[in-house]
């Protein structure tokens, strides 16, 4: 007798917290998923999945021997504890960098890569900060000279490219650092979180197990694909259309420069030897070229940036490509009291101010809270194993 | 004889078949129809896809594709890579629509000095 009121309490109190969503809801949030997605090779680099070559990255990936004070690896400012950012507002190595360490889970996802997209692959995209002069700061000829003078390096690559390293040119040695870099990080995987068992159990029209989720962040999720208008930009499994937009994020930086963003994203992209257009694509039919052929810039690219995924969101911040909004709090408030004014001319007429509750913007939190896992909150990288 | 006359047939009658038939999108103004279709069909959300189409009624200069978000008051990213595949049929590629709601195709088309501008809107989810 007294077990059946328990059990009745329990439920009473289930169907008090979990307010059943409406179908629009419903199908809108199976839209986030599924989760985890296919991992597929890499066309553009050779080695993309080979375990020789994860490896191989994994030990370039921690060894500051990669940078002009031997001091500076990815991992300095890539922290498996900070979703692989920071914790900072700006990016720290050699100086102070310009913009937010962006965080590398489900990196391997990603069409654009940076904040301005100045990058179409991850291999690219890793060789950037070996010779940018505030990360790690070397030269080409550096890097390659390094590779070929450490012992444990010169057999990583011979094992990850069935080469010797005195066999090849500075340049293609630097973008094989890169390729060996990207295939480790595309193995980053940040894990199912509990967004994903709610979503599945929408899927499944199981309500028990549906009703497992915070009933805050349920009225969030509805929030974040209803009047919030959040999942217009960050649509999809990943949470991100992976185009660019301006959210009113101011874009001065330190001393009066400027952030361009995008527009300068697009130029870099044109010059860019280490991309899918470049000499150094291992696919000769470019297959996944054809946008970076087909981008075209436009007046409102100036101010724009990456829309980020948010996924496990949580342990990346502070946010934004200029570290400026501390919390998810914040960035919640950010859209809530949005400055329209601040907004480009001809930029998006889709933001407006959303002037949300406190109760909503708690909601909104909890579910994006709720987009990070135990996987990527528990993940930590194995020391490497010296190749002799 | 017979195969002759069905192929003068299927000649004469072609060109229409083409905007009609296979096409599951028609527009048509001034004389001039326009059947398009997306690859994959429907238009997926933040994704590359290409759409093919076929022009009766006349035969273009020039032709540019674009498709735009009229409520919110911007285009793609992308400017789609036009070939004609056969008299009359095109393919253009490269096209990605960021943002679900309403877009519209536009195909701007000069026709010997004349400009015609031919679109048509559609949902994506
Ligand atoms: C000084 C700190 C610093 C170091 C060292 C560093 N990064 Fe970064 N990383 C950043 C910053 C800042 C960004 C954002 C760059 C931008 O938008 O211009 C970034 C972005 C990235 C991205 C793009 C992620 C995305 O979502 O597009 C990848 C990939 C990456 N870094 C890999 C690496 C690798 C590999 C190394 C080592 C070779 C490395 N980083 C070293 C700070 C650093
Ligand atoms: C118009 C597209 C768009 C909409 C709508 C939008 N976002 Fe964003 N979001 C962005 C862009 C772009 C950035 C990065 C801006 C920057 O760095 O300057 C961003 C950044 C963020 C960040 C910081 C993530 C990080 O890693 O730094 C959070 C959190 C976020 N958005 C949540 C939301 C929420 C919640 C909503 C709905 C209230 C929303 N977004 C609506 C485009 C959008
Ligand atoms: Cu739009």
């Amino acid at each position: 007798m007294r077990r059946w009121l328990v059990l009745a309490l329990a439920l009473w109190s289930l169907a008090a917290t979990a307010q059943p969503l409406d179908p629009g809801t419903i199908a809108k949030l199976l839209r986030h998923g599924p989760w985890p997605q296919a991992a597929i090779a890499d066309p553009s680099n050779r080695v993309s999945g080979r375990p020789e070559a994860v490896a191989f990255g994994r030990a370039l990936f921690v060894d500051a021997r990669l940078s002009a004070d031997g001091r500076v690896a990815c991992v300095t400012c890539h922290k498996p504890e900070h979703g692989f950012g920071d914790g900072l507002k700006l990016g720290r190595g050699l100086a102070e960098a310009t913009r937010n360490t962006q965080g590398l889970f489900d990196v391997r996802l990603n069409r654009w890569f940076g904040w301005d997209g100045g990058n179409d692959t991850l291999w690219g995209q890793s060789i950037r900060p070996i010779l940018l002069p505030a990360e790690m700061g070397l030269t080409v000829a550096q890097a390659a000279a390094i590779l070929r003078r450490e012992p444990d390096l010169a057999c990583g690559y011979r094992r990850a490219f069935a080469r010797s390293p005195e066999s090849v040119a500075d340049e293609a040695l630097l973008v094989d650092l890169g390729k060996a870099l990207a295939a480790f990080q595309e193995t980053l995987g940040g894990g199912r979180s509990p967004f994903d068992d709610f979503r599945d159990a929408l899927a499944a029209g199981d309500r028990i197990a549906a009703a497992r989720y915070p009933a805050a962040a349920a009225r969030g999720a509805a929030l974040f694909v209803g009047r919030a208008q959040c999942a217009v930009c960050h649509l999809g499994p990943a949470f991100t259309n992976r185009e660019f937009h301006d959210i009113g994020v101011p874009f001065f930086t330190a001393g009066d420069q400027v952030d361009p963003g995008r527009h300068q994203g697009l130029r870099r992209l044109a010059e860019n030897r280490y991309g899918l257009l470049g000499p150094y694509n291992d696919d000769p039919a470019r297959a996944t070229g054809l946008l970076s052929r087909q981008v075209a810039a436009r007046h409102r690219n100036w101010g724009e940036f990456r829309v980020p995924s948010l996924r496990n969101v949580a342990l990346t911040a502070p946010y934004m490509h200029n570290g400026s909004v501390a919390s998810l709090r914040d960035a919640v408030r950010h859209y809530s009291e949005l400055d329209e004014s601040r907004l480009h001319a001809d930029g998006d007429r889709l933001l407006r101010a959303l002037h949300l509750s406190e109760a909503e913007i708690d909601d909104l939190v909890a579910f994006l809270d709720s987009l990070t896992g135990a996987e990527a909150r528990a993940v930590k990288l194995a020391p490497p194993e010296p190749c002799r | 004889m017979r195969r002759r006359l069905a192929a003068v047939l299927v000649l004469a009658t072609g060109p229409a078949l083409a905007c009609d038939a296979d096409f599951g999108r028609a527009i048509a103004a001034e004389g001039v129809t326009l059947a398009w279709r997306a690859r994959p069909e429907p238009p997926p959300l933040a994704e590359p896809f290409a759409i093919e189409f076929a022009i009766c009624g006349g035969r273009p200069d020039r032709i540019t594709v674009d498709a735009v978000m009229p409520a919110h008051n911007h285009g793609m990213n992308y400017a789609p890579r036009l070939q004609e595949t056969a008299a009359g049929r095109y393919r253009a590629e490269g096209l990605v629509l960021h943002m679900p709601g309403q877009w519209r195709m536009v195909f701007d088309l000069m026709l010997g000095g004349r400009a015609l501008r031919l679109s048509s809107d559609f949902e994506v989810e």
